[in-house]
């Protein structure tokens, strides 16, 4: 066994050749070896014609590769026979199933799932297919299904926000340092938090707190440690109603005896919010209906007397202008009667008008009038209320459109736009010309004239012409028809010149004694009618939230907040600044609750501004930058309690004047050269009051359960990362009204 | 640099270059970055690296340092690289492409492994045994023995001590010597045989004679001579194998990378 020596008669082969003698392993192989392409040493030999005997091997052997070169043929072969395998499955039909990285999430995959398998990828991936749409990239394909609910996340920016809305939250107002850092790029991409082929599990919203931070300069460890307090949360911005909370959980329930419960205004199980089923507001009806229902109606027992005939002395209707001929003779014993803001309003388009009803008190009172202005002031009004009759009697609500229009545009010196237009439609709506008519022909006299000079008019058919003067009144809402007044029916049919055939069915019998209209019993559900004893042309409100009142209150704060500046442009307002109190302006206490506020406008945003109608709606789709549910917090016992979160501040900002005081102090103040900006400062006190009645929210009450053992303390469970710019407004009231 | 010190240096260096990766895949994953493509270019990088040796072996003239220095690289790159590969993929590993490719790193990776392993452990256990064997020759010493045995065996009928040794070499000497080793024994070469074999032979003592006995140590001593030749051709073969093992899937690897990299960059829109 002499191994350890180089055997010269069978050397070792060279780790460098290819092949090796087969005979090598029971040492005997040839000197020479097998040549380069394998072929044995004694067949060349032989072929050559070279003696045998030169050769060490006795036999010819079959030459065998060299390890080394048979473990490269092995790689070869794999790497051979593994570009064939994925070349074959390239032309697979279910190719895109054995190169897809892995299963889509639940969501993506219930919609691709119904693709044609050669759509399924280029729907998402920019040239994966022939088909795609050339010169893409992915996030653009994302779009294109998330651009209604994330419509901003098109900008690729960081929480969709614009670059100024971006530079606002990167500085502190006052201090201009950066509390949002710049992140790797401005420039966002889907696939940076949502990564899609980890199957149908993975949620593809989850987002490790690190990754917020990278952008956010205050860094923390968790929501327990390092997380800011909350200074303002939820922070209230700007209320629409003026609800005094302490004042109804302290003094109003207390006298009623009854428990102030917040869910019986703010929680309405059947719909869902942004916030859960808890809303700013549940509506009037639920919410205020049960305690200020009979308080509303109480103040309108007798209608609001819209448009009231002033009294005259005889001396005036006889010497006066011959419009004033057929006054009413009930109406000619002096100086009397009131002329409402609205009625001023109609009035204003006339020419010489607006001058004289500056000259009428703040409350509208005739009588009061400054003596030397009385008789012209009376005897103007009248003229004109002669005049606005007689228009609405023969053109119905196309002349008291008209009428309004004509007097608005020449207040606002300016065309109406799209909202106070769709308001003046508002105040025509269920305006009955034929009470007008009716004023026509009962109150004044000399009436005939009527029917004569209107005979351009289309005349209505007899019966309707009977109908409609045998009818006093006609309610707006349920366009009844009543036949209280039928008294008089004798006289309107002379009128109208008598019955040409038989008398309709309808016709009320004489024997027929009717109740006197009492607006409380007759009208319960709303609607005008005519006040003969006053004569007076009144309205009674359907109720809450009434769609006339509501429109003739805007008009006129309209009318107020246009009023220009200057005391000697101001002629054209038929008031002046210190005789309007929008509190007598406005009938029905609208302005108890609901803040229209003063300030300045634009003609643009006037139809947002009197949003404040309504309490503010949130949209369901809103992505604010916190979020929060009520629903799985008030089915805890521990924190169903709303005052839990909800306490009522304390140590209020404005706790050295009550609420009540306030308004108090508002309601009485007098009006003078300062009148107006007291109220707007003393309504921007009342403002900081109800913005602090609570006290913000500890971190501490949340972080009892939000720990990361128990409910949770990621930031995606309180913050949106797509905010938008609608998210961003929302967010920030505050800044929101700023910018209006 | 000597031996210890060099390992220490390259065990440190490959160390510092994971934990800076380790940190610049947080500090990119903190700043919302492309992590993966991160860790794949870094991946890609280490891995085109491990290919150099193969090109450093094909380059025998040129002067670029001693193969075992590429070698060494080679080791500890490819450690750096495993541990890229477990930042890169995600877990589950998910589709069957993506696990093709997978397992095939994974394979190269654990064979790799191996190797190396079995390289630092195989020369201690071939210096045990008193003798070298250059493994290519072993078959024709081991045919030696073969051939040795057999005369032994026969030459012992000639002393009329009987039939014992004679039969003994027929029923379990003479597969021993006449056939090759199994699989498993040449992946866990172990003396067992060896020991069961000389027990058995030493038990034969009582029914031989002074001659006899003579003949059972002769073979006794080719029993050991062919173990020896054995564990010497199982430690090399068992190393031969898993080298090829280790390099029969490098070049199906490479495509499945290459494809890999054209889908990633083709399916995000930039190819």
């Amino acid at each position: 066994m002499d191994s350890g020596k180089q055997n010269v008669t069978s050397p070792r082969p060279k780790p460098n050749n290819s092949w090796v003698c087969g005979n090598f392993e029971m040492g005997a192989s040839c000197p020479k070896g097998p040549s380069e392409d394998g072929k044995c040493c004694h067949a060349i030999s032989k072929a050559n014609g070279e003696s045998p005997e030169e050769l060490a091997s006795e036999l010819p052997c079959q030459p065998r590769k060299s390890p080394r070169f048979s473990r490269q043929d092995i790689a070869i072969n794999f790497a051979i026979l593994s570009a064939g395998i994925l070349l074959l499955c390239m032309t697979a039909p279910q190719r895109e199933e054995l190169y897809v990285p892995g299963g889509l999430s639940h969501a993506h995959a219930q919609i691709l799932d119904n693709a044609l398998v050669s759509e399924r990828c280029s729907l998402c991936h920019p040239n994966s297919h022939p088909d795609a749409a050339p010169g893409l990239l992915q996030d653009q394909l994302c779009m294109t299904c998330h651009t209604a609910h994330i419509p901003d996340a098109t900008r690729r920016s960081p929480h969709d926000l614009t670059m100024e809305e971006l530079r606002t939250i990167r500085f502190t107002p006052n201090e201009q340092q950066k509390t949002m850092l710049m992140s790797a790029t401005d420039e966002t991409f889907c696939a940076q938090c949502h990564i899609e082929h980890r199957g149908g599990e993975h949620d593809l919203k989850a987002m490790a707190d690190k990754r917020c931070q990278a952008c956010h300069r205050e860094q923390f460890e968790s929501f327990a440690i390092g997380h800011p307090q909350f200074s303002d949360y939820p922070n209230i911005g700007e209320r629409r109603f003026a609800f005094d909370h302490r004042a109804h959980a302290g003094e109003y329930y207390a006298k009623k005896n009854e428990e102030f419960d917040c869910r019986s205004c703010h929680l309405d199980a059947s719909q869902a919010g942004v916030v859960g089923s808890v809303f700013r507001s549940v509506g009037f009806e639920k919410a205020c209906g049960s305690c200020h229902t009979e308080s509303m109606r109480s103040e309108f027992t007798n209608g609001w007397a819209f448009l009231q005939l002033p009294c005259l002395p005889e001396e005036l209707v006889k010497s006066g202008p011959s419009d004033l001929a057929d006054w009413p003779l009930s109406a000619q014993f002096g100086f009397d009667g009131q002329v409402s803001f609205a009625a001023r309003l109609l009035l204003a388009g006339e020419p010489t008008l607006p001058e004289s009803m500056r000259h009428l008190p703040s409350d509208g009172q005739i009588s009061k009038t400054a003596d030397e202005h009385l008789e012209q002031t009376a005897s103007g009004i009248a003229v004109a209320y002669r005049k606005v009759v007689r228009e609405i009697a023969n053109g119905g609500q196309a002349a008291w459109r008209k009428r309004l229009e004509s007097s608005l545009t020449q207040i606002l010196a300016r065309d109406l736009n799209e909202h106070e237009l769709d308001l003046v439609r508002q105040v025509s709506v269920g305006l009955p010309p034929d009470l007008f008519r009716q004023i026509e022909q009962h109150w004044f006299v000399g009436n005939e004239q009527l029917t004569q000079d209107s005979s351009d008019l289309p005349i209505p058919a007899l019966s309707d012409q009977r109908e409609q003067n045998v009818f006093r009144f006609v309610s707006t809402t349920l366009g009844a028809q009543d036949d209280l007044l039928g008294e008089d029916d004798a006289d309107d049919d002379l009128l109208l010149g008598g019955w040409d055939d038989d008398p309709p069915e309808t016709k009320p019998s004489k024997a027929t004694k009717l109740v006197k209209l009492n607006a409380a019993i007759h009208l319960e559900e709303g609607g005008w009618y005519l006040d003969d004893q006053f004569l007076a042309l009144r309205y009674v409100p359907r109720g809450h939230s009434d769609p006339f009142l509501s429109a003739w209150g805007e008009l006129i704060t309209i009318v107020e907040r246009n009023r220009p500046n200057s005391a000697a442009e101001d002629t054209r307002h038929p008031w002046s600044k210190e005789d309007l109190n929008l509190k007598n302006a406005i009938p029905g206490s609208c302005l108890e609750c609901h803040q229209l506020g003063e300030g300045t406008t634009s003609q643009a945003s006037a139809g947002e501004l009197w949003a404040n109608w309504r309490s503010e709606k949130r949209p369901a789709n809103l992505r604010q930058f916190t979020k929060f549910d009520h629903s799985p917090h008030l089915s805890l016992p521990a924190v169903n309690d709303c005052q839990y979160c909800h306490r009522f501040d304390t140590d209020s900002k404005a706790a050295d004047q009550s609420f009540a005081s306030l308004k108090a102090l508002m309601e009485n103040m007098q009006p003078d050269d300062n009148y107006r900006s007291r109220l707007v400062a003393m309504q921007g006190k009342i403002q900081n009051y109800l913005g602090c009645e609570f006290d913000s929210i500890e971190k501490a009450q949340c972080v009892a359960c939000h720990r990361p053992d128990g409910a949770g303390d990621s930031c995606t469970q309180c913050h949106h990362y797509h905010v938008g710019t609608e998210g961003f407004l929302w967010s920030q009231p505050m800044r929101r009204a700023q910018q209006k | 640099m000597r031996g210890t010190q060099r390992r220490w240096f390259s065990i440190s260096f490959t160390l510092l270059c994971l934990a800076l990766t380790a940190g610049l895949l947080q500090f990119v994953r903190d700043r919302l970055g492309d992590e993966s493509t991160f860790t794949g270019w870094t991946l890609l990088s280490a891995t085109a690296g491990l290919y150099l040796l193969t090109a450093r072996k094909k380059m025998i003239r040129q002067r670029l340092g001693p193969v075992a220095g590429w070698l060494q690289m080679h080791m500890y790159m490819g450690v750096f690289a495993s541990c890229v590969f477990l930042m890169h993929i995600g877990w589950p590993i998910r589709g069957i492409f993506e696990t093709a490719l997978a397992s095939a790193f994974v394979f190269v990776a654990v064979s790799g492994i191996l190797l190396g392993v079995i390289s630092r452990t195989t020369p201690m256990r071939l210096a045990a045994i008193k003798q070298d064997f250059p493994y290519e020759r072993i078959p024709q010493m081991q045919l030696a023995v073969a051939t040795d045995a057999h005369e032994v065996a026969l030459d012992s009928t000639a002393f009329d001590e009987g039939a014992t040794l004679s039969e003994y070499y027929q029923r379990r000497l003479l597969p021993y010597f006449q056939t090759r080793r199994g699989f498993f024994y040449v992946m866990f070469p172990t003396g067992g045989k060896r020991r069961a074999l000389l027990r058995e032979l030493a038990d034969l003592d009582r029914y031989l004679g002074e001659y006899g006995v003579g003949s059972r140590k002769h073979l006794a001593k080719m029993v050991q001579a062919k173990d020896d030749l054995d564990y010497h051709q199982a430690l090399q073969k068992r190393l031969q194998l898993m080298f090829m093992a280790h390099v029969a899937l490098t070049w199906a690897l490479a495509i499945l990378i290459g494809v890999h990299v054209v889908m990633v960059y083709r399916f995000q829109g930039f190819m």
